[in-house]
């Protein structure tokens, strides 16, 4: 896969793909960062080694109310775990090349109205990742 | 989504609800006031993934009497109010999804109140904005 536009990736939350309603998606993965500095270093530099993983994933979305919209998905979950899949590079199916991230988040926070005036009804999360995060190669 | 012609053709069907209007979802060669005629202003694509949403933002131009007229400007001030039975805005807003056709629209904006030449007759003319989301 070569460099692309992110125009059609696949988002999957609580079982429902709600791809067209995001207008931006972004998993953030990091790992603790542990000193494991000791007397004597190499040049006095500090050392390190990687602990515990974690992760959160964003959403940017287009709010709706309808009978399998947004709010039907967020607010029932709204203190519990969900499942998530996000596959970038699109509905292909996934390969090493498309690969697919799935995890579960806890659903910690939900806006249920987020605008202004005139604005197009949006709303915004950001969710912890629980557990582990599985990037799937193949089906 | 909508073809472009449908959404205007669908804004032209709204404004028809104003009695004594022509609407036109095209541009006319002769235009005949009092009309109003519709003109695709932006679009925005891909405001969604997967094609989920995109924003376009249309003007509505009323041509109204010719200046010389008394009423011109009584007329135009009644099709420029935010309410009432002449209000584009109100007839506009009267189908928000043009029978399902897109997801939302909103007028909003009233704008370029003056005088403008067509054919060498003088005419009043206002112009509406209006954002569409399909």
């Amino acid at each position: 896969m070569a460099k692309f536009v992110l125009t059609d990736p696949v988002i999957v939350f609580a079982g429902s793909t709600i791809t067209s309603s995001c207008a931006s998606v972004t998993v953030s993965l990091s790992a603790d960062d542990v000193e494991t500095t000791a007397f004597g270093v190499a040049g006095g530099y500090r050392t390190r080694i990687g602990g515990l993983k974690s992760g959160t994933v964003d959403f940017e979305m287009h709010q709706d109310f309808g009978a399998s919209g947004i709010d039907s998905l967020f607010f029932p979950n709204l203190g519990g775990t969900v499942a998530v899949k996000v596959r970038p590079g699109g509905t292909a199916a996934i390969s090493a090349t498309n690969p697919e991230y799935q995890f579960d988040v806890l659903v910690t926070e939900y806006a249920s109205v987020d605008g202004a005036v005139g604005d197009l009804a949006t709303t915004s999360v950001s969710l912890p990742i629980t557990g582990e995060v599985t990037r799937a190669t193949a089906a | 989504m909508p073809s472009l012609s449908d959404i205007r053709t669908g804004l032209a069907t709204n404004l028809g609800n104003i009695t004594g209007l022509r609407t036109s979802a095209f541009v006319p060669d002769e235009p005949k006031p009092p009309i109003a005629i519709i003109f695709p202003d932006n679009i925005s694509f891909d405001t969604a993934f997967a094609r989920g949403l995109d924003t376009y933002t249309f003007s509505v131009q009323l041509i109204v009497s010719k200046v010389s007229d008394r009423n011109a400007q009584s007329n135009l001030d009644a099709y420029c109010n935010p309410d009432g039975d002449s209000s584009v805005k109100a007839a506009i807003e009267s189908d928000r999804t043009l029978g399902g056709l897109i997801q939302d629209l909103r007028v909003t904006e009233v704008r370029d109140y003056r005088a403008a030449t067509i054919n060498e007759n003088t005419y009043l003319t206002v112009t509406f904005v209006v954002t569409v989301y399909a």
